[in-house]
């Protein structure tokens, strides 16, 4: 091929490159490119020029921006009762959905009966925490006892010294457990392990949940399992006394013998 | 695009085309704040007129249609663009120089790629990238630049021709590339 024949259009070049050309046509320019070194080097530049492009760096999305576009939509047509829910754009029907049971769940939490021996051991949960929260810090059984008689509850509630056991009192505190003014000590072995002593007005619960039943002297002890924690309960007069511990079961059992025998016995 | 009359509607159809939308406005106005603000008024936009989409056809091209003339009456104008002053029909263009250059040879990096192609005169960088870049049709790409398929194949075509020739300055300035000496 010389210099004098002419050369590929450009059009054509460009169009072979992007496929566009009739099979009869495409068969002539590569025909034509394949004899020409002139063409041929046009051909490879922009077919390079293009392979070139893919080489730049990628353009991700900007993760704010799927979030900018949905908020300037907002202010053209908000969603039909479409409901941000700690910061999370749901369904109108399932946001609702989600509402109402938080807000059932939340009337039902406050205000209706719990099962009285779960609402015991609840808590234990949260008086075995470190550190303790109780209103009055003391390892002085009379002072506790004062403080009860200060809290008017009603009825002497009378706080047993463990040492002897290996239990150190901590502390006690009058709370609202299960609708009921009730009031807790706190005690804890050297092993970090806890008990919980709690007293109420009112009668034990049904026993009909009760895994053990347990008499010793006059007392019925009634006993329970919650979530690897031991609950015994038992009726001192117009009194319910529980006792809580995460211990072994027979330990929290003797426990509660010791305080109820004592209780009983009025030797304080 | 199905007919999208509803807000949620209208974004179950058009959001999965935002990263292609950015990477066209990035393209076109060349800041990330600029491609952001392209983009969320080419939505806007869109959205105001969606009723004017035909269902069936490239709901791409319209959207890149909406962004290309919100960045031509709003952004194009107060940006400096290099001017071009001839558009000729394809069948005009002239044949390849003998001396276009060795492209085999071309080794440039992604910046000077990147420089090269944001260098391109606005009608020609929109070209190039809708077609080489986002892969859309001659007639997908014309209509999104609103204009007749023979314009988009100039544009195109010189385009090409110019980020070609960026290249090769580039490879012979970096010593990529030894200036061929000519017959």
């Amino acid at each position: 091929m010389t210099d004098s024949t002419p050369h590929a259009r450009e059009i054509d070049l460009h169009e072979l490159l992007d496929g566009r050309l009739e099979p009869a046509r495409r068969a002539a320019i590569e025909s034509h490119v394949a004899g020409c070194a002139s063409c041929r080097r046009s051909l490879d530049a922009l077919r390079d020029a293009r392979t070139a492009l893919a080489r730049m760096p990628p353009l991700d999305l900007p993760s704010v921006l799927t979030e900018r576009v949905r908020e300037a939509l907002d202010h053209e047509a908000p969603r039909r009762g479409g409901v941000r829910l700690l910061g999370v754009r749901l369904a109108p029907a399932l946001a609702w959905s989600i509402l109402a049971a938080v807000l059932v769940g939340l009337v039902m939490y406050r205000f209706l009966p719990r099962d009285d021996v779960s609402a015991l051991a609840g808590e234990f949960d949260d008086l075995r925490r470190e550190p303790v929260s109780l209103t009055r810090i003391t390892s002085d059984p009379a002072e506790l006892e004062r403080y009860f008689g200060e809290r008017r509850l009603g009825f002497d509630a009378r706080v047993f010294d463990f040492g002897m056991m290996g239990l150190r009192l901590i502390g006690g505190d009058v709370r609202e457990i299960a609708g009921r003014r009730t009031a807790v000590f706190v005690y804890r072995a050297a092993d970090g392990s806890v008990v919980v002593c709690q007293m109420y007005e009112g009668r034990v619960p049904a026993a009909a949940g009760a895994e053990v039943r347990r008499r010793k002297d006059d007392l019925e002890f009634l006993v329970f399992d919650r979530d690897r924690r031991t609950v015994v309960v038992w009726q001192e007069g117009n009194i319910v006394c529980a006792l809580v511990a995460d211990g072994d079961r027979e330990t929290t059992v003797q426990l509660a013998f010791a305080k109820g025998q004592k209780m009983d016995g009025g030797t304080w | 695009m199905p007919p999208a009359n509803t807000r949620e509607e209208f974004e179950k159809a058009a959001l999965p085309l935002l990263p292609a939308a950015y990477r066209f406005a990035r393209r076109l106005a060349g800041s990330d704040a600029d491609a952001m603000d392209l983009v969320q008024e080419a939505y806007l936009r869109a959205f105001r007129t969606r009723d004017a989409f035909t269902p069936g056809t490239n709901a791409r091209a319209w959207l890149f249609q909406i962004l290309y003339s919100v960045f031509v009456n709003t952004y194009r104008s107060s940006r400096r663009e290099p001017t071009v002053v001839s558009l000729d029909t394809p069948d005009e263009l002239a044949a390849p120089a003998a001396d276009d250059p060795a492209a085999d040879s071309l080794r440039c990096s992604a910046p000077e790629v990147e420089a090269a192609f944001g260098a391109l005169p606005e009608p020609y960088r929109s070209a190039v990238a809708l077609v080489d870049l986002e892969e859309l049709s001659y007639e997908e790409a014309a209509a999104a630049l609103s204009c007749p398929v023979g314009t988009l194949r100039s544009r195109l075509f010189r385009g090409r021709r110019q980020l070609a020739a960026s290249l090769r300055d580039y490879a012979l300035r970096s010593g990529y590339l030894k200036e061929r000496s000519r017959p």
